[in-house]
């Protein structure tokens, strides 16, 4: 059957499918919504969860990519060195909480795009490797 | 009264302390950095006045530039809020020094509380109950096993200067003392400026259970029961209420800790709002922690069980008033609850989701009360902590007051950043959090998990369809393509 959808306001549908009836968002971005109010996020949308799935395919896994928006508090690793899988590349601060990147696998560091202080977005290529 | 009141903090509490200034007719200065230039605070006060730069270094830590605002502004008294300079001695000096009235307990007063090893010793000298321990900071290795044999392991290293876990450590035998000791003790420099640390026998599964006080500046000095704030997560309360369900079963323990508290409190002079955190065992034995010399983020549940406003009687305390209340006047009814909404991946380790606030629905209706300091389309800043907005309700029972807080819950929606709204939605139907056992590790084994989307798959094509251009942007619904946050 073919759903039966109305704009509520600009971003929130009335959707009518087999007989039931949903309210949803979306957000501007359109890499959200909220059915019945639960949110969910699209996962394609989600750097980590694309670099997670793109682990062993090629460019995806030569990248170290910021999870979320945050400041580079330190460099644990320099172009050229060598690093284990799971050894720290560097550390990002948001809201007062540090957290470790890791690399991905076993390697050599290509280049840290990035320095001390520096600020970075969702998805931004921090750290490449060989 | 104050006619200019300057806030000198940001987010939902500058929202709130802006709030109680208008209704008590007085006007309103809010100050900002770079990052909140378009901040609820900003938009809601009488005047505004620029600080500096983001980081709260370069601004809302800053004591010149804070002092220099209420002076251009002609304030006649500063809110500090909670967290930045509230806590700061410094800070009560310099607006003395400046004739300007700093409304909270007097610089000497957080001197002598500020510091918890000042403050056990403030506590055993009144006769108040401690966590058996050190009464000084513990330098030297030997001092340290010593006393940890004494009273037992296991035991907990805490930085004098503390707080939020910060230079922190639980050690359950003398073999992993020696480093414990050292990397607090360094935590403590980075984070305090201070490597003071001092040791604490480590209750198994406490509760975290706090007193409101409220002093004035003639010598009356009153309680206003307990919230209760065992959930906790890094040692960051998550969920606080009023009365503690521990009140139910032990009606006395309430009054024993109130007492308590007023007398550590009366020992330090102490004015204005305060609250005396405990840690309560199993036996209701409750032990003194330390003092808070400000108001909490909290005490909208305190406000909403005592139908007092904390921040009313602040201004009437600095000013001067005699406190409206006695102790015997102080009426307790209902339970409220407060849920902190963050910006956070419940599902990513809690870590902080700063950005744009793409769509946001708000709770109202029958005992909710919403403090926010975030509107839709607002970004949340980097740069502070990850609070959006404290949803706190009551009602009649605290069984009543959890259905009223699901539905509240449900009728909240953030988008365009992750937030903790599911965590809440899972945690308060947690059959031990309906019971009330609660303990502040409650958490550590608290599993949250991500629900699965109900019909996500059908109703994102229908949208698709339904909007060719976002058929581009939307991947193929699959099951597996949507995850919550």
């Amino acid at each position: 059957m073919e759903p039966d959808i109305v704009e509520i306001r600009p971003g929130v549908y009335s959707v009518l499918l087999n007989g039931q009836s949903f309210v949803i968002h979306e957000s501007l971005s359109s890499e959200w919504i909220a059915v019945n109010s639960m949110e969910w996020l699209r996962v394609l949308a989600d750097p980590r969860a694309r670099s997670k799935s793109g682990g062993s395919a090629g460019s995806a896994a030569r990248e170290v990519k910021a999870a979320m928006p945050g400041k580079v508090v330190r460099v644990l690793a320099q172009a050229g060195e060598a690093v284990e899988a799971g050894q720290g590349l560097l550390i990002l601060e948001a809201m007062k909480m540090q957290n470790e990147l890791k690399s991905p696998r076993a390697g050599v560091v290509a280049a840290v795009r990035v320095e001390e202080g520096s600020t970075v977005t969702s998805g931004q290529v921090l750290v490449t490797l060989e | 009264m104050f006619g200019k009141v300057l806030v000198a903090n940001r987010g939902e509490i500058a929202v709130r302390v802006l709030r109680a200034l208008r209704e008590r007719r007085i006007r309103s200065v809010a100050v900002y950095s770079d990052a909140d230039r378009k901040s609820l605070a900003v938009q809601l006060a009488d005047e505004a006045a620029y600080l500096g730069p983001s980081p709260s270094s370069e601004s809302y830590l800053r004591i010149d530039k804070l002092i220099a605002a209420a002076r251009l502004h002609g304030a006649d008294a500063i809110h500090p809020g909670y967290g930045f300079l509230s806590e700061n001695a410094d800070f009560a000096a310099a607006c003395a020094e400046a004739g300007i009235v700093f409304i909270g307990p007097t610089a000497a007063a957080i001197r002598s509380l500020g510091s918890k090893t000042a403050a056990r010793q403030l506590a055993l000298r009144v006769g108040a109950p401690v966590v058996p321990g050190t009464a000084a900071a513990v330098t030297d290795l030997g001092e340290a096993k010593r006393i940890a044999s004494q009273i037992g392991y296991p035991v907990m290293i805490k930085a004098a200067a503390g707080g939020g876990g910060k230079g922190m450590r639980v050690v359950d035998r003398e073999a992993n003392l020696a480093a414990a000791l050292r990397d607090a003790s360094s935590e403590a420099e980075r984070s305090f400026t201070s490597a003071e640390v001092y040791l604490e026998k480590a209750l198994i599964r406490p509760r975290h259970i706090e007193i409101q006080l409220f002093g004035d500046h003639h010598g009356n000095l009153i309680h206003l029961g307990e919230r209760e704030c065992s959930l906790q997560r890094r040692h960051q309360k998550v969920i606080e209420e009023s009365p503690s369900p521990l009140s139910a079963i032990d009606p006395t323990l309430r009054h024993r800790m109130g007492e308590a508290a007023i007398e550590i409190a009366r020992a330090a002079g102490y004015t204005n709002a305060g609250t005396a955190e405990f840690l309560v065992d199993a036996e209701h034995n409750f032990y003194f922690l330390e003092m808070n010399t400000r108001l909490q983020v909290e005490h909208p549940v305190t406000e909403l069980v005592t139908q007092l406003d904390l921040v009313h009687l602040q201004l009437d305390v600095a000013s001067g008033a005699v406190l409206p209340h006695r102790q015997e006047d102080i009426r307790w009814s209902g339970s409220a609850i407060e849920c902190r909404l963050y910006a956070e991946d419940p599902a990513n380790n809690f870590f902080p989701s700063p950005g744009v606030i793409e769509r946001l629905e708000l709770p109202s209706g029958p005992g909710v009360r919403l403090d926010s300091g975030v509107y839709e389309g607002w970004t949340v800043p980097l740069d502070y902590d990850p609070l959006l907005a404290k949803l706190a309700v009551w009602a009649p029972d605290r069984l009543t007051a959890i259905a009223r807080m699901e539905r509240a819950l449900r009728e909240t929606v953030i988008l365009g950043i992750r937030n903790n709204v599911h965590f809440f939605r899972q945690l308060i139907a947690d059959p031990a959090f309906v019971a009330g056992e609660l303990h502040t590790t409650f958490l550590n084994t608290f599993n949250y998990s991500d629900p699965a989307p109900p019909v996500g798959d059908a109703l994102v094509a229908a949208l698709a369809a339904y909007r060719p251009k976002a058929a581009e942007a939307l991947p193929v619904a699959r099951r597996s393509a949507w995850r919550n946050s």
